[in-house]
């Protein structure tokens, strides 16, 4: 029989053994896992340089909209829309695919654990414990997705923001226009004054629905800067 | 003593199988959070996107009756 001290140094063997198994086990598909972490980290990255450059884009054209009146300003900002428009598509383009990329490799990496496991657990208890494997990784790839899935949700803001700016000053010009030339009806007297009370009813609320909209912008930039801070 | 040495082994093991089963839940409920968070965020950002889009068509449609 074996006596108290070896049998000791057997078990604290057996322990530490199991214990290197486990760890290479781990490692293997924190590999994996890193992999993948790593493909998606790039591919946020490049999302991230697409949001701006859309934004530096879309502010420059704002930037030179502001400098011309009329019928050029309204060009000029349809061609901000479609552009953005444009760059807003491709961005989601190219973040569904990372998405579909992302979802395709949990999906595989959980297929790869489920066949090591039936590879390997065959008669023991420890198989049970690799169930809970599976949805680490796959719970690391819904997190993925759930941020890149933010992400291009900020760019779509991003577009709005600019888009939303810009017919901010657009429609107060033509509200301004509009005053103006409702004056000119009513000293010229072409108007009544019940047409005239009317239309400045219109006027105000057109400028009550810019105030409303300019304060949504506010809103949605502060929320952009306060969680643009500690969430990406 | 035998008996002293295989109960002092299988309290260890016991020790280490709850400690690993506590941390990996503990990973799991970190990481159901951080998930959680990020689609709050994401739908907060969904809706102030949405409130912006109402808001230019109301101006728009009052734009167009002037």
């Amino acid at each position: 029989m074996i006596s108290g001290l070896p049998l000791m140094l057997l078990i604290v063997a057996l322990l530490a053994w199991g214990n290197t198994a486990t760890g290479q086990q781990k490692e293997n598909r924190g590999k994996a896992s890193k992999e993948m972490k790593q493909e998606a980290m790039q591919q946020k990255q490049k999302g991230k340089e697409v949001a701006g450059e859309i934004e530096e884009a879309a502010e420059a054209e704002a930037d030179q909209a502001e400098e011309v009146t009329g019928s050029k300003a309204e060009r000029a900002a349809e061609k901000i829309k479609s552009e953005a428009e444009d760059m807003a598509g491709d961005l989601k383009e190219e973040v569904e695919k990372v998405v579909g990329k992302v979802r395709e490799k949990g999906e595989e990496s959980r297929d790869d654990f489920k066949q090591e496991d039936q590879g390997k657990s065959k008669g023991n208890a420890y198989g049970r414990n690799k169930g809970d494997l599976q949805g680490k990784e796959f719970g690391q790839a819904r997190a993925e997705q759930a941020r890149l899935q933010q992400q291009e949700k900020r760019a779509e803001l991003d577009t709005t923001l600019v888009q939303g700016e810009n017919k901010i000053m657009q429609a107060r010009e033509k509200i301004r226009i509009s005053r103006e030339d409702l004056d000119k009806e009513k000293a010229g007297r072409r108007i009544t004054d019940k047409e005239y009370q009317l239309k400045q009813e219109k006027l105000d609320n057109a400028e009550e629905a810019v105030n409303q909209l300019e304060k949504k912008i506010i809103e949605a930039r502060r929320l952009k800067e306060e969680k643009g801070v500690t969430d990406l | 003593m035998k008996k002293k040495v295989f109960a002092i082994a299988v309290a260890a093991l016991l020790l280490s199988a709850c400690g690993g089963k506590a941390a990996k839940e503990a990973a799991a409920k970190a990481e159901a959070a951080e998930i959680e968070q990020l689609e709050t965020v994401t739908s907060q950002i969904d809706s102030a996107i949405t409130d912006i889009e109402e808001a230019s068509m109301k101006v728009d449609t009052l734009l167009d009756e002037l």
